[in-house]
């Protein structure tokens, strides 16, 4: 137990005059910093030291003892390390780092290039353990003098000391401004300048140095950004790597493909990776990859794209994916917008496009000549025949031609696109663009659709079939005349449905709601319209059988009736019929004989019975009968001959006629005409399918041969018709009734009433737009109208001009006067 | 047995030491994995090249062994007691943590360090007569085993100085002290004209205003302060800070020190 006396009587004792004081300590101290980094620190009391720079530290000898430590610190450096560090650095690595080239070999320019780092580490690592143990001594002088008075730690300015006493030391062997540090960073770029040609290198010795130098700081107040090797190292590096990479480009330029280009550069980032990772350091790995980027990759790259037989072109061209995957993930590296690329691939897909086009416009040009050799649509010779299905078959072609340019796009942004975005768009793009320069793609899409729901689909699963409809999905989103295209579809798809052509409704249906997913309803209420009337069609036919066996009024010859009911608006009815909307007066007055006409009558009663105020048209051209034929007995064969033909209704409205005619008796073709007041072209074309075709021969012409009918003619039964079949088919004039490409007369017609249906919607769309804005400049209601017309086709300026004025005719607006621009405004 | 509680017990007796802590004379045996953690001064011993760390023995010394003692127990302990029962030190409380203080601060452990100014402090609230005769001592202690500018003990013993210095002055030892260290006399006698003078001023404005002293505002818990000497019975204003906050008072150890009177 301690008294109060024994605590005053162990009180350490402090002997005054501290100079001397001082300097006993220091002596302990000094020989003890000389043991510790002679490395016989096991011998020294540690409490002792401790306690005499504690005291020191406590007389407010702390700034003394605190430079005579640096002091120390110099004088060693000077003394012992830099000696042995010098006699490292030979003349050899001097000539290196001054850049003159060294007389020996490369393995011996990297033996004494490790030798040399290696002693230059030892000396760090010695200098950071004796370090360790100083800061341990003099602990109490870190918090307590170096703390108060904003000194950096002895251990910082030690680390300071190393930086300007070994590597900033100037060598005086020669007589330059070299230092320490040069020579460091000259080894080591040299050495990974060999790892870069192959060599093998210590990696170990390099990674050392670059710890050392992160360990040290440009100044004692080690800000993380002034690390020597962010200072000092780095910056070297970079440039020497840049220079490097330069070079290689420019080799690779010369004498390389763009395939062993992008392998390279491959190779070299991921080299310059690991170097990171395994040499040097870590935080590099951004910059260096920088610098490869755009060393290796932005200098050159339209170079070696454009080059000859392995740029893009040859990539795509030969399917060489691994390149495109490889030239993808180059470029994206560098750009992340891919213009480069997304330009090459672009103009790669036109190019591709429009020979794709051209081969087809070259076929269709020989067809197309026969035709006008043939003079417009005469009845069908063979050698027609033929070259309208070729032209038919030309448009499929050029649509799986195209379908199989997008599949192998689709695959390559696939597989070496990674589905990029902007590539995918690009493709979409130039698809885009070759298909709009093609005059009749909407045409020949909708024909390919027609030729696959009519045959394409039988015997394909439901798979299939999707695949199929979504092919043609996205080439209808391709197609920028929409208005064109459901032109060409609703008539397609009108025969389709008319003559019961479909191989699946479930497949057109499905066809329709995929359209009306991307186009949006207005596109579609029409198609979706003619199927409704269809199946509206179909319950009047069951209803009006009924209300006819209701009445009971069974004693009249009976016709059976199948009527379809069109609505007007929904159904392209001016080019159903093939011909032009200038005969369409002659058409509907076509004159019904007796018995249709009482037909018709029943039927229009039943219909209107239900639906006051409608209006009913019979559309001669359309439809078709079953006419039963009775003829003469063939001597040597028994029985009456009778035959069930199914023909088009104009041809059964002929055969009516011969009713009232004898066997013999004979009529002119005028004479048929007037009476049925059918057109000219169906006359023609219905009594060559009756009179010339072999297989429905059921009269003879007169005379007798193989020309088509005309004025002139005349027309008789044909007793000794005769036919395998009980029931069969009139033959029909290819053209009439299946769909196919379009001749150059009906084209132009087909082309004249789209623009006038385009005229109308720009009308509707102007008046709309002027309606909810009253004032308009010129400028913005073109902008709108071309907007709002965007999804249905891309209206004509000269033609959007032209409905202006009309309106302004017709005072739905007016120009305002005197405004600066030219603007309009609405009138009520 | 909970962790704690059986690292607790370590403590108790020397069973698994792995260090010995040598002060003159005596012996402390102590567990590497509580001092080293808590001082970095054994730390660095232990783990530096040097030659405690081949023998495992520690010589301290300069140092006191009851302190040491004291101190080996206090950084033994994970949990820092409060209870003072461990040394029966009450005649020289002062004396008892102003050492405490000097060890604490030369080998760092700033828990202790603010414990031991914590104590002090309240120690010489309750100080008198009889702790003049240790008080040379703890001048000595204070002023020359604490860094210049630490000066949570030094103006605590300069006001103290200042109450009895006169019963100071009568004794030799301190007399002795104060010709050794002018210095300290100084302060204490700079001290002392400030005081009276902030007496002087603030009596004449209680007059002045006829305010007499409240009473209730004089916590029981703070012992007044009687400055000059106890006849003259002169009290400061209520709430004026005798002692600052003093400039660089309590900057080491993050305690500051406000001495309030009535």
């Amino acid at each position: 137990m301690a008294t109060p006396s024994s605590f005053e009587a162990s009180m350490p004792t402090v002997p005054h005059g501290e100079s001397g004081d001082f300097e006993a300590m220091w002596d302990i101290l000094r020989s003890a910093l000389r043991e510790i980094h002679e490395k016989n620190a096991s011998q020294l009391s540690f409490e002792q030291l401790y306690r005499a720079s504690y005291k020191i530290v406590l007389k407010k000898q702390g700034d003394r003892l605190y430079d005579r430590v640096k002091e120390f610190e110099e004088q060693w450096f000077g003394a012992q390390v830099m000696p042995t560090i010098r006699k490292l650095i030979t003349n050899n690595l001097v000539n290196i780092t001054v850049g003159g080239l060294s007389g020996t070999t490369a393995n011996e320019r990297r033996l004494t290039g490790e030798e040399f780092m290696k002693g230059l580490k030892a000396s760090w690592e010695d200098h950071i353990t004796v370090m360790n143990m100083t800061t341990d001594v003099l602990m109490y002088m870190d918090r307590v003098y170096c703390a108060d008075n904003r000194k950096a730690s002895i251990f910082t300015t030690a680390m300071g000391l190393f930086r300007d006493h070994i590597l900033r030391s100037p060598l005086s062997a020669v007589d330059s401004n070299l230092i320490t540090f040069d020579i460091l960073n000259s080894v080591i770029l040299d050495q990974i300048a060999m790892e870069r040609q192959g060599d093998v290198i210590n990696k170990h010795h390099i990674r050392s140095c670059v710890y050392m130098l992160e360990g040290l700081y440009e100044t004692d107040e080690e800000k993380e950004e002034d690390k020597l090797y962010l200072t000092s190292f780095e910056p070297a590096f970079l440039q020497a790597s840049r220079a490097f990479y330069a070079q290689e480009c420019l080799a690779l330029l010369r004498d390389s493909t763009a395939s062993d280009w992008l392998r390279k550069t491959k190779k070299r980032l991921a080299e310059e990776e690991a170097r990171c990772q395994t040499t040097i350091a870590n935080s590099t790995k951004a910059k260096i990859t920088k610098v490869v980027e755009q060393e290796m990759i932005s200098k050159h790259l339209s170079e070696f794209l454009v080059m000859e037989g392995s740029g893009l072109q040859a990539m795509i061209e030969n399917d060489r994916y691994g390149d495109l995957a490889s030239l993808y993930e180059v470029i994206s590296r560098v750009d992340p917008e891919k213009k480069p690329l997304c330009e090459a691939v672009e103009s790669r897909v036109v190019a591709l496009g429009l020979q794709v086009n051209k081969v087809i416009e070259e076929t269709d040009f020989s067809a197309a000549g026969a035709e006008d050799g043939e003079a417009g649509e005469g009845p069908a010779k063979p050698a027609k025949k033929n070259s309208g299905a070729a032209m038919t078959a030309g448009a499929l072609k050029w649509v799986e031609e195209v379908l199989r340019l997008k599949n192998k796009f689709d695959r390559m942004a696939n597989d070496c696109f990674n589905s990029d975005p902007l590539l995918e768009q690009s493709i979409t793009n130039s698809f885009r663009a070759f298909i709009n320069q093609f005059p009749r793609c909407s045409e020949y899409v909708s024909l390919f659709i027609d030729d696959n729901l009519k045959r394409g689909i039988k015997g394909k699963t439901e798979a299939e079939v999707d695949i199929l409809l979504d092919k043609a999905t996205t080439f209808i989103q391709y197609i920028q005349d929409k208005d064109m295209f459901e032109r060409y579809y609703k008539k397609h798809l009108a025969r389709r449905l008319l003559q019961n052509k479909s191989e699946s409704s479930e497949v057109e249906k499905q066809m329709i709601s995929r359209m009306k997913m991307e186009m949006g309803n207005a596109f579609t209420s029409k198609l979706e319209g003619m199927f409704k009337d269809l199946a509206m069609s179909d319950e009047l036919t069951a209803g009006y059988q009924n209300y006819i066996r209701n009445l009971g009024d069974l004693d009249r010859k009976q016709i059976d009736l199948n009527i379809s009911v069109l609505t007007t608006n929904n159904w392209p009815t001016d080019s159903m019929g093939g011909g032009s909307a200038e005969r369409e007066e002659n058409r509907k007055s076509c004159n019904w004989p007796p018995e249709i006409t009482t037909l018709q009558e029943s039927f229009k009663a039943f219909y209107l019975k239900e639906r006051n105020g409608r209006m009913l048209t019979w559309l001669g051209y359309q439809g078709n009968a079953d006419v039963k034929m009775e003829f003469p007995k063939i001597p040597g064969k028994s029985g009456t001959r009778s035959f069930l033909m199914n023909c088009p209704t104009y041809s059964m409205l002929i055969l009516l006629l011969f009713n009232d005619l004898a066997l013999d008796e004979t009529i002119s073709f005028e004479e048929i005409q007037e009476r049925t007041n059918i057109p000219t072209n169906d006359l023609v074309k219905s009594l060559y399918t009756l009179s010339v075709v072999p297989k429905g021969k059921v009269l003879n012409k007169h005379p007798n041969n193989k020309e088509k009918p005309k004025k002139g003619d005349a027309f008789s039964f044909n007793p000794t018709f005769t036919s395998k079949a009980i029931k069969f088919k009139a033959p029909v004039i290819s053209g009439q009734i299946s769909n196919k490409v379009e001749g150059e007369d009906e084209r132009k017609q087909t082309e004249k009433d789209n623009d006038k249906s385009r005229s109308i919607m720009i009308d509707a769309t102007i008046v709309r737009t002027m309606k909810a804005r009253q004032t308009l400049s010129h400028l913005d209601l073109f902008t709108q109208v071309i907007q709002q017309l965007a999804s249905r086709f891309k209206p004509d300026i000269p033609m959007m001009k032209k409905q202006i004025e009309s309106l302004i005719e017709r005072e739905y607006m007016e120009r305002v006067d005197g405004a600066e621009t030219a603007t309009y405004r609405y009138l009520a | 047995m909970s962790l704690l509680s059986t690292i607790s017990s370590l403590r108790s007796d020397d069973k698994y030491t792995d260090l010995e802590i040598r002060c003159q004379g005596k012996v402390f045996n102590v567990h590497k994995a509580i001092v080293c953690k808590q001082v970095e001064f054994f730390a660095a011993c232990v783990d530096g090249n040097f030659q405690e760390s081949q023998t495992g023995v520690i010589e301290m010394k300069e140092d006191i062994p009851e302190i040491v003692d004291y101190y080996t127990v206090k950084t033994k302990t994970p949990a820092v007691e409060t209870s003072e029962s461990t040394i029966d030190l009450d005649r020289s409380e002062l004396l008892l943590h102003s050492y405490m203080y000097t060890i604490a601060d030369k080998y760092m452990v700033e828990k202790l360090c603010a414990i031991a100014a914590q104590r002090f402090k309240s120690a010489i609230w309750k100080a008198g007569e009889k702790d003049l005769h240790t008080f040379t001592s703890v001048l000595k202690a204070v002023f020359e085993g604490s860094p210049e500018d630490d000066r949570v003990f030094k103006d605590l013993c300069i006001a103290f100085s200042c109450e009895w210095y006169r019963k100071l002055g009568e004794r030799e030892d301190f007399r002795n002290f104060c010709r050794a260290n002018g210095d300290v006399c100084l302060e204490i006698l700079d001290k002392q004209s400030a005081l009276k003078e902030l007496a002087f001023k603030s009596c004449a404005e209680a007059a002045k205003q006829s305010i007499a002293p409240c009473q209730k505002c004089n916590p029981p818990q703070f012992p007044a302060f009687h400055f000059g000497d106890s006849q003259n019975n002169v009290r400061a204003p209520r709430s004026t800070n005798i002692f600052g906050p003093p400039e660089g008072l309590g900057t080491r150890n993050g305690t500051s020190i406000f001495l309030r009177t009535t």
